[in-house]
């Protein structure tokens, strides 16, 4: 009996032991929310004192509930957090900071503890663990969580919210969408050379990407002052240079540019010579221009844009067409708008030397959500700018849109991703051949702050090809290979020609400030003017595919210096470099007429040629002691008469016109040189002979 | 090889044949042409086969306008491998007969095997004029049009050949891959059935269905026939090759790779194994792998344009634009030109 007695007993307390042990265990798998409560935390009063003290210091910051007082709350969160990890109050709160800041998609785990403690934590708790799976891009949680917050609202709330909640459930349905088709890109950190531990954001650049101006807000800003709000550093505009393929350090530029308070980059033109910048204190948020003479910057102004694109409502960026002639911006004004930011555009008026009236860019394109961070080509064609709406997979997604034959915009296609994510992504460039992109986004590293990014674009996926081969006929032994190729991927580049160089002084080599004037020659139309820098000699010009252009490079001090550029529409992007010698107006200086044109084996002008050749009567009249001689050349095939004759004929056609203009005889000599005075001695393909014939002049008094 | 030798023994089964009945011949007196030609169809069928060209000699010496030797000593010719010298027996052959419809698609079998298919297909055209409608001259007159690539031509040619022969498997396999070439799989799947019914030895049947199957995306159909041929021609690397090709566009990359590996291990220099390696890694995105692979391809068959874009298309994606750039340049010098769209983006 005895022995069984003891038996018993040790059976009892074995199964006691494992019944607290059971106990024990559960409790460490469904954690009790435990309170900020001095009872809670007997032993340790010190730790718990100082924890009240982080708490009650980030509280007052999270009340403010901006994007720059959440992470200051954070900070004081933090250490909080670490002394009691199970509060599910706190947990919610340091998830709204990350939600509500730059590292977003911290904010899931701290949601769904926070939920795990107490599922009653917050009202609104199963809205922000959907918006934590929606940014983490768990689409499928994200949706079933937003419907059971809809299903928990009172009618009246219901009523309110229901709109944005379906919004973000379409959000949600657009990114399983997206990331099914990920884009071929390579996004990568341009590195630490150029970003900061700061924010750096808004990347420009000029389409070459020889420079690009950007924004940060690092410890060298100018007056060294942090903006209250978020107790950064106030935002400058810094500048880098890109030699042999490497940004190098980027410099703060200064004034007149950078201020004591914030400077923003907005814009910048193809050739990087003009550049739009932020100006926050005047009329909500205004959009200012600075002009690269030389090595200097001139004066931030906005004489220009005075009354139609600055108004009181916040205009923040701008983007110019590649002829200068046109600018697109973004405006939150309410009359035009579609609601939120719009996309506006306005031209350049040519008599009162002003941007003109603005007008919404398109219903196609704006939506009643915001519209952001424009951006256009310079292939004259595609615009590029973000939106909350269209199929936005949440937050600000980047579009673009193409401008038809027609005149109209294409439906906006999102650029896909991982460009895009459910996070805000937004003031994206794009390189001349649309090869490169710039963007800043939230950097992984350290406390997270913004980035510059560049997304390489392979385009679609290239098809790898298989080797086979069967013996498809019985009686011959070798057998038969067959390739098979898949459908050949169109490899869409810019359809966009960059003329680029430097124009000097053709018997010093000093750079040369000269004025650059594209003409449409078919529509004898000047499309845009534009000058090299003072300091550098330095050009840079878009040319969309599809006209023949003329390019006239003018000093007063120079002849004039022409090219020739027929570009057809289906010519892929290209880049030419071309520096320009600018000869001295004395006697024996010579000028080919490049965009003089005649009809095939005659000495017809063509009309392609009057704006060349009213630019060599503008000369005659300028000079008007100056006498020419016109001299024809032809290339060497064919007859020695027949092309001394056509040679004679075309010079005199030359002479003709600019005789019909008022220029009397006695200034201008012709003669006809056949081939015998040829650019390339010993031509042998089509290019060589092309430069053969030719009409050119010379001063010969 | 093994197809050209059973080809040959056709025609000579068929000159035998043909002699057999000749040889019953009563030697009669002044008959030394004939028992010297007789003697040559014995030594031709004991296969001594240079006496039996002595022999066909010696008839021809008897009888000038003997037209039957000349027609065997050209066979014999033939199945020593000697073309021109068949040819020219033949020219006496139908010199000697012009109705002699054998002489003339004999002499164009021999022109075929010597790469003159226009004078092969003459030679077929005429020997159907002087009535020699048997089979094999549609059968190889279709062989010429194939290789032309007149894909209808052929297709009309070996049905003509069916018609003679029902029972011609090779005629069934070869319509079947004109079917193939003219897009029409369902009839070249009946094709193929029909050859390897007909002639179980015939491995490469079971390969064609099975590419006709990829063709038609019916991939486990098409392993199923690679793996039919494989296992009726053990060594058979170029179905290991195409079943991996099938497996890959199923989206079975391990599966593929294994494949291809074992047609390496038949014939180790396949450039073709490596390069499809090579594509089922990218797929992998091992693409380090893959471009080792390319690189034994390329190594294997310098000329592999395909190889050279596949190896492009690979180094983008470890970031060596430049690398990718030249590979596309090569590939598009080899004239793929899908890789000079790519090779655009190069400057």
């Amino acid at each position: 009996m005895k022995t069984s007695d003891k038996n018993q007993n040790m059976k009892i307390s074995k199964f006691a032991l494992l019944f607290l042990f059971a106990l024990a265990v559960n409790f460490a798998y469904s954690q009790k929310d435990v309170e900020f409560n001095k009872d809670n935390f007997k032993n340790d009063k010190a730790g718990f004192k100082a924890a009240m003290d982080q708490l009650e210091e980030g509280d007052k910051y999270f009340e403010y509930q901006t994007r720059g007082s959440f992470p200051l709350a954070l900070e004081h969160y933090l250490p909080a957090q670490k002394f009691n990890p199970n509060s599910s109050k706190l947990n919610y709160k340091i998830g709204r900071c990350y939600e509500g800041s730059i590292q977003k998609k911290k904010s899931l785990e701290y949601f769904k503890k926070a939920y795990e403690l107490n599922p009653a934590v917050a009202p609104d708790i199963r809205y922000y663990l959907a918006r934590g799976y929606h940014l983490n891009m768990e689409f499928d949680k994200a949706i079933a969580e937003y419907n059971a917050y809809k299903g928990s609202l009172a009618p009246k709330e219901l009523q309110e919210k229901r709109k944005m909640i379906e919004k973000k459930v379409q959000e949600c349905e657009n990114g399983k969408k997206l990331i099914k088709d990920p884009q071929r890109v390579f996004i990568d950190n341009i590195g630490t050379t150029v970003n900061s531990e700061y924010p750096d954001y808004s990347p420009l650049i000029s389409t070459d990407e020889s420079m690009m101006i950007f924004t940060s807000r690092r410890a060298d800003t100018y007056g060294g002052g942090r903006d209250e709000s978020d107790q950064q550093f106030y935002e400058d505009i810094y500048v880098t240079y890109n030699i042999d393929g490497t940004w190098q350090v980027p410099k703060n530029m200064g004034k007149p540019l950078n201020t004591d308070r914030n400077d923003a980059t907005v814009g910048l033109s193809p050739d990087g010579q003009q550049l739009f910048i932020f100006n926050g204190q005047e009329g909500g948020g205004n959009i200012m221009v600075c002009e690269l003479k030389g090595t200097e910057w001139s004066k931030p102004d906005d004489g220009t844009l005075k009354k139609y694109i600055n108004t009181d409502f916040h205009e923040s960026s701008a983007s110019f067409s590649f002829d200068g002639k046109t600018m697109y911006f973004t405006s939150s004004r309410e009359d035009l708008s579609h609601g939120g930011h719009d996309i506006f555009f306005t031209t350049w008026d040519e008599e009162k030397e002003r941007w003109g009236e603005a007008r919404n860019l398109s219903a196609i394109l704006n939506t009643e959500y915001e519209e952001e961070g424009v951006f256009m080509h310079p292939d004259g064609r595609t615009i590029y700018f973000s939106s909350q709406g269209h199929n936005s997979m949440g937050g600000f997604d980047i579009f673009k849109s193409e401008l038809n034959d027609g005149g109209t915009w294409s439906a906006p296609i999102n650029l896909g991703y991982p460009i895009n994510t459910p996070d805000d992504d937004v003031f994206f460039v794009l390189n001349a051949s649309g090869k490169r992109g710039y963007y800043s986004s939230a950097s992984d590293e350290g406390v997270g702050s913004y980035d510059i990014f560049v997304i390489t674009f392979l385009g679609p996926e290239k098809p790898l090809v298989q080797g086979n081969e069967d013996i498809l006929l019985a009686s011959v032994a070798n057998p038969i290979t067959e390739t098979v190729i898949e459908a050949t991927v169109e490899i869409k580049t810019m359809r966009l020609t960059i003329l680029k160089g430097t124009i000097t002084d053709g018997f010093t080599g000093a750079p040369v400030a000269a004025e650059i004037e594209i003409v449409d020659n078919e529509k004898n139309q000047v499309i845009s003017v534009s000058s090299s820098n003072s300091a550098t000699g330095k050009y840079l010009v878009s040319l969309p595919s599809g006209k023949n252009y003329g390019i006239a490079v003018k000093n007063p001090d120079y002849l004039f210096h022409s090219e020739n550029f027929n570009i057809p529409s289906a010519t892929n992007y290209q880049e030419i470099t071309k520096d320009i010698a600018l000869m001295k107006m004395k006697i024996g200086s010579s000028v080919i007429l490049k965009n003089v044109f005649f009809d095939y084996a005659k000495a017809t002008l063509r009309p392609e040629s009057y704006p060349e050749l009213d630019r060599l009567h503008k000369l005659l009249t300028d000079f008007p002691s100056a006498r020419i001689k016109v001299t024809g050349h032809t290339d060497s095939r064919g007859s020695v008469e027949t092309n001394t004759r056509l040679s004679n004929d075309r010079a005199k056609a030359v002479v003709e016109y600019l005789k019909t203009k008022g220029i009397a005889d006695s200034r201008l000599q012709y003669e006809g040189m056949a081939s015998k005075k040829p650019i390339v001695p010993s031509a042998k393909t089509e290019e060589d002979h092309q430069q053969n014939r030719r009409v050119e002049f010379e001063i010969i008094e | 090889m093994k197809n050209k030798f059973l080809t040959f023994l056709f025609s000579v089964v068929f000159v035998s044949l043909s002699l057999a009945q000749d040889s019953t011949l009563i030697v009669a007196e002044n008959q030394e042409a004939e028992v010297a030609y007789n003697r040559g169809i014995d030594n031709f069928n004991s296969k001594n086969y240079s006496q039996a060209i002595t022999d066909f000699t010696e008839a021809i010496s008897f009888k000038p306008e003997f037209s039957k030797a000349y027609f065997n000593r050209g066979s014999v010719y033939m199945e020593l491998g000697k073309q021109s010298e068949a040819i020219k027996d033949f020219d006496l052959a139908v010199e000697t007969d012009p109705t002699f419809g054998n002489a003339y698609y004999s002499r164009g079998r021999a022109k075929q095997l010597t790469n003159d298919a226009q004078g092969a297909l003459a030679d077929f055209d005429l020997a159907i004029q002087k009535g020699y409608v048997e089979g094999n001259v549609y059968y190889y007159r279709g062989v010429i049009k194939f290789q032309a690539e007149d894909y209808e031509g052929a297709k009309l040619d070996f049905s003509d050949a069916i018609r003679k022969e029902p029972n011609y498997a090779y005629a069934y396999n070869d319509r079947g891959s004109a079917n193939r070439k003219l897009e029409k799989y369902d009839d070249a799947v009946s094709d193929y059935k029909m050859a390897f019914g007909l002639d179980k030895s015939m491995a490469f049947s079971h390969n064609n269905l099975g590419s006709v199957y990829r063709k038609m995306e019916k991939y486990d159909l098409a392993i199923e026939q690679y793996g039919e041929a494989i296992r009726k021609k053990s060594d058979y690397y170029m179905a290991y090759n195409n079943r991996g090709s099938a497996k890959y566009d199923k989206g079975d990359y391990e599966g593929a790779i294994k494949d291809f590996e074992e047609a390496l291990k038949i014939k180790s220099d396949y450039a073709f194994a490596y390069n499809n390696i090579g594509t089922a890694k990218m797929k992998l995105k091992d693409y380090q792998g893959a471009i080792k692979a390319f690189d034994k391809a390329i190594s294997l068959d310098e000329n592999y344009g395909y190889a050279y874009m596949n190896r492009g298309n690979a180094k983008e994606l470890v970031r060596d634009q430049k690398g990718a750039c030249a590979d596309w340049l090569k590939a598009s010098e080899l004239n793929v030109k899908q890789a000079a769209s790519f090779a655009q983006e190069c400057q």
